[in-house]
């Protein structure tokens, strides 16, 4: 190894032995986890899992541009206020759904942007507080990511372009990845479509996959899925069905937005929305990846749905998909 | 069960901070690095009896990495970081971008790396792994491990070089 190989790599090692944060993981939440892990194993689900994703692209017109100007909501905190299921909402810029009755998390760092690459000029600069999100139990009781049928594509493209906003779909893209090769890989689905006015194009995927839970219980357990720390927002339908839906939060490169919407159905089966502040023109294929994709657009400044346009999608979707 | 977990605290205090740093060499972010640290240690412990002593080092990291690249498989790759930052960038941003810099220039180049090639660095540089036990690890060929490990040195080098080398450094 050269001595410039020998300067970098002392300086790797230096940032990772480096100043830290303090761990908030204790012993006794492993091992709690573990034993919930253990009991999943025995009782013979120890099918590896994941939740999966599907980016269906939709040509959803009609979720207003105008308001996807809007600011990110202010980052909870322990102090935050929650509702309950049948309350109304507390946050202005939510959907017409009250928020999940659980309480608001204490953050435990901030986002900035910038660790790849920064925002393209005139981005207002975000600092957003994060919470924990556990995330990793919904690997223990779902079933894993699963491909989105034709009918179901066309009702999201229907869907979506039904909304009534003055929003340009795009033909829907389908993208399957096959599990890798390594152990443990898993496939990856997802169907997706760009959606461009008058502020540049972002886009809406759908992902799909099963849960072992009934639908308030995995939308309780992915509560906090998204590093939010304010409770997400939710509304239960009539037939069980849950649908949740997080504020919309950034992400890197160029800083850019993503929100999320999950519908729980009654059975296991679910579906994930996910709007983004980029879309299709703003990747290219990665070489080292073959099927996949990586960023080099900036995307749009705001997300070309709002929060409404987002309910009003995922309460549609709800109504036609099983 | 008692002197099962008695056995797993000891190793969970003494490997636990290691883990979450190296996750968070992987990511990039403390938050994310906790939880990938602390899921491999659930995993950990529901094999504990599986695992022999000798291995249960090599068991965790192959865990820790597969975390890691099944995290960011299913985010998909588009919220992956990117290899070359934007050509117009203003001086407000740029601004920003360079106090990023400044905390740890090279953190942002491993970051730019593609995921499966930071893996190997870290656990190859980082972690001063092997190219076998890399090899283990990632579930790949050790000429992979090889051409990956050697890319993404190349690509940190380069940074650094453009950084200013020991300079920048001493100045982080």
């Amino acid at each position: 190894m050269r001595d410039e190989d020998r300067e970098v790599v002392a300086w790797l090692r230096d940032v990772v032995d480096g100043p830290a944060p303090s761990a908030r993981t204790g012993l006794d939440e492993v091992v709690a986890r573990g034993r919930r892990r253990l009991r999943w194993i025995r009782a013979g689900g120890a099918v590896g899992v994941v939740v999966a994703v599907v980016a269906v692209g939709v040509a959803a017109s009609g979720l207003a541009g105008r308001d996807l100007a809007r600011p990110l909501p202010p980052a909870g905190g322990a102090a935050s206020t929650t509702s309950t299921v049948a309350g109304t909402a507390t946050a202005a810029a939510g959907p017409d759904w009250p928020r999940a009755s659980l309480p608001a998390r204490k953050p435990d760092g901030t986002w900035s942007t910038g660790m790849s690459a920064p925002p393209p000029s005139g981005r207002p600069v975000i600092h957003k507080e994060w919470c924990s999100s556990g995330v990793p139990d919904d690997v223990l009781s779902s079933f894993g990511p699963e491909r989105i049928g034709d009918e179901q594509l066309a009702s999201f493209v229907s869907v979506v372009r039904s909304a009534g906003v003055p929003l340009q779909v795009s033909p829907p893209r389908r993208e399957d990845l096959p599990p890798p090769s390594r152990p443990g890989g898993r496939p990856a689905y997802a169907v997706e479509v760009d959606l461009t006015d008058a502020e540049g194009t972002g886009s809406l995927a759908m992902q799909a996959s099963r849960v072992s839970e009934e639908p308030l219980v995995a939308a309780d357990r992915h509560a906090f899925g998204d590093r939010n720390c304010q409770p997400p927002f939710r509304k239960v339908l009539p037939d069980g069905t849950v649908l949740q839906m997080y504020e919309a939060t950034p992400t890197e490169p160029f800083q850019s937005l993503r929100q999320l919407a999950v519908i729980y159905r009654p059975g296991g089966r679910t579906y994930t929305l996910t709007v983004r502040s980029w879309g299709s023109g703003d990747v290219r294929p990665d070489p080292s990846e073959p099927g996949t994709v990586v960023r080099f657009g900036p995307g749009r400044a705001t997300l070309p749905l709002s929060d409404a346009g987002l309910a009003r999608i995922a309460e549609e979707l709800a109504a036609r998909l099983r | 069960m008692a002197g099962r977990d008695a056995e797993f605290a000891d190793y969970f205090t003494a490997r636990f901070d290691a883990a979450r740093r190296t996750a968070f060499a992987l990511c990039g972010d403390w938050g994310e690095a906790e939880e990938l640290a602390q899921s491999a240690f659930v995993k950990v412990y529901a094999r504990w009896r599986r695992i022999r002593e000798e291995t249960v080092d090599a068991y965790l990291r192959k865990v820790l990495t597969h975390e890691f690249l099944n995290t960011r498989r299913r985010r998909r790759a588009r919220e992956r970081a990117v290899a070359e930052p934007p050509e117009r960038v203003d001086a407000r941003a740029a601004g920003s971008f360079h106090a990023a810099e400044t905390r740890g220039p090279l953190l942002a180049a491993l970051a730019r790396l593609p995921d499966r090639q930071r893996a190997v660095v870290v656990l190859r540089f980082v972690q001063d792994l092997s190219i076998e036990q890399v090899a283990e690890a990632m579930g790949c060929s050790t000429g992979t491990v090889k051409s990956q490990a050697s890319r993404g040195l190349a690509a940190l080098r380069e940074a650094y070089s453009a950084l200013g080398g020991e300079a920048t450094r001493t100045a982080r």
